[in-house]
């Protein structure tokens, strides 16, 4: 990648990851949460199930957060395992239905065909990370790269302080502004806090 | 047809007979489930930037963060929301009716929200959401009928040699279907007014004329083009699905693509493929009214079309501009007396907040000194 170009795949955002770092995952978090029920959604019969599922995917990534050195692909992860879990639903609700209700057999049979097609996942991988990316490129420039720089890759605000030459009082106000701008810009960043 | 369907049943707005037939289709043959399997994804993957979910809660179950105050999630279901302003609308009908009634010894006076259609004689008739309408000819014949909150023309083949044109006018706030007699289905934005022929005439381009914005769902014909032509612009296409917007007030003229190919040219010239732009999906060009230049760039598909689930999408785009969407999608009338804010880009989406709640998200980031009252809003 082109530097100054986002990349969620940042290796320094992975490994603060794998640290426990509370402020990435939760970054994580905010990014992917939403989008990824949205994809859950469109893989179950029963959608109420997508915002547990999703939970269940964050839940997972959390427990074996030391783990997550060896992936590469962030953007793949999240959403393979999505759809994993997606898959096990599926299963364990045809299970339960068989034998009772018709209709949701039909529906059952085409979200199975859905969960599977190659080119449907392809697309909705890439567009998931075409997202996130200009939902964050979309910020001002100060701001992402304030943003960047404090969440993607850990630096703290004195850091970015020496690194930008501007004094640690700029970088607070900065970040307050990116912070005020993005509640609004990313409603999914509504309470970072700093 | 058949493409609604498909819509409706992803939406989950399908009715149950409807439903059936969808997934009949579905699995009838494999070519239908790749195509379905497409659109699936594609409406999955617009769908990705709705925000409805209430993050929060989840975020603080998952680490368990003890400085975390829980609170209660205050999001009203959708479905209250939906009967709520259904009952609104009833409610407001109900009104325009007793009026109606009681005045009917006067001169009829059309509600400054009334959907209209101006019939090829100068009559003007008001067509009510959920109504029965029927349009007929000078002859009596019926050319086409309101199906709820869609107007349908009938392709009666007769072989008139004289185009017969209807208008349809959508006031802010409303948004309507048409459906035209060669089949091409359009959906009308708010503030927006289509004049069309009744009947297309054979070996004869089908041309309309738009006024504000629409979507486009073009029958394929490929001997006849369907040719939009709109404020110093003619869209040219043979069969294809495109959104459509050349509100006057704009300073462009946008028009995105979502299938198929559509040309694009002056409407003083004869078209030409020389002079003509071609524009392919994922694709919207930019007509500048003032430089009279075309921009062709990649486009952001959901921003353009999201108003047909009655959305507003805003990615980065100056306060006043949308001042103006606001007014339509909302009914209102916004006074800005504070320059600066104009030039602000804001970024967001709403769908189903009052006009109120979407004062109170904007003033999160831009403290803006805004008074409400009733439908005008002053901004100091």
């Amino acid at each position: 990648m082109k530097k100054g170009r986002t990349n969620i795949n940042n290796e320094l955002f992975l490994s603060l990851l794998e640290k426990g770092e509370k402020c990435a995952f939760e970054t994580l978090f905010r990014l992917y949460y939403t989008k990824l029920v949205q994809i859950a959604k469109g893989y179950l019969v029963y959608q109420q199930e997508a915002e547990s599922i999703v939970q269940n995917v964050f839940l997972k990534i959390w427990e074996n957060k030391e783990s997550l050195g060896e992936v590469s692909n962030i953007n793949n992860y999240l959403y393979t395992m999505t759809k994993n879990l997606c898959l096990d639903q599926l299963k364990h609700e045809k299970v339960k239905r068989k034998y009772i209700d018709n209709s949701y057999r039909l529906k059952s049979e085409i979200q199975y065909k859905f969960i599977h097609d190659e080119a449907a996942s392809l697309l909705l991988e890439n567009e998931l990370e075409g997202k996130i990316i200009r939902s964050i490129e979309l910020l001002p420039e100060k701001c992402k790269n304030i943003f960047k720089k404090s969440r993607l890759e850990g630096l703290k605000h004195s850091e970015i302080a020496s690194q930008m030459g501007i004094s640690h009082k700029t970088v607070d106000n900065h970040i307050a502004a990116a912070l005020r701008h993005m509640r609004f810009h990313l409603r999914e960043f509504i309470s970072i806090s700093q | 047809m058949l493409d609604q369907k498909v819509y409706k049943y992803l939406r989950g707005t399908a009715t149950s007979k409807e439903e059936k037939e969808v997934q009949d289709w579905i699995v009838s043959s494999d070519q239908n489930s790749k195509r379905f399997f497409e659109i699936k994804a594609e409406y999955v993957a617009a769908t990705m930037d709705d925000t409805h979910v209430d993050i929060d809660p989840s975020y603080h179950g998952i680490v368990n963060d003890n400085n975390s105050t829980s609170r209660n999630s205050r999001r009203i279901p959708i479905t209250i929301l939906k009967s709520a302003a259904i009952l609104a609308i009833l409610v407001g009908l109900g009104f325009i009716f007793r009026d109606t009634i009681l005045d009917s010894h006067t001169v009829p006076i059309i509600p400054g929200d009334a959907i209209i259609l101006q019939l090829e004689n100068g009559n003007i008739e008001v067509i009510s959401e959920g109504g029965a309408a029927k349009v007929l000819d000078s002859e009596g014949n019926v050319l086409g009928a309101q199906q709820g909150s869609q107007l349908v023309y009938k392709n009666n083949g007769t072989s008139k040699e004289e185009l017969i044109y209807n208008t349809l006018t959508v006031p802010y706030g409303k948004r309507f279907d048409l459906l035209l007699s060669d089949g091409t289905q359009v959906t009308l934005n708010s503030g927006t007014s289509l004049k069309y022929p009744v009947q297309f005439l054979k070996r004869k381009n089908r041309q309309v004329f738009l006024d504000g914005e629409a979507f486009f769902s073009v029958a394929k014909d490929s001997v006849n083009p369907f040719i939009v032509n709109t404020n110093q612009l003619n869209v040219r296409v043979l069969g294809t699905k495109f959104n459509l917007s050349s509100y006057p007030e704009d300073q462009v003229v946008n028009t995105t693509l979502l299938e198929g190919s559509v040309s694009i040219y002056n409407e003083q010239d004869t078209y030409d493929s020389s002079n003509a732009s071609l524009l392919e999906p994922g694709f919207k060009a930019e007509w500048n009214k003032y430089n009279r230049q075309i921009l062709v760039e990649e486009a952001d598909i959901a921003m353009h079309t999201d108003w047909l689930n009655g959305k507003i999408i805003l990615r980065h785009v100056p306060f006043k501009n949308i001042v103006k969407k606001l007014e339509r999608h909302y009914n209102v009338k916004i006074v800005n007396n504070n320059p600066k804010l104009d030039e602000e880009l804001f970024t967001a989406s709403f769908d189903i907040e009052t006009i109120d709640q979407v004062f109170k998200t904007f003033n999160h980031t831009y403290e803006m000194d805004y008074i409400i009252n009733d439908r005008k809003i002053i901004i100091n």
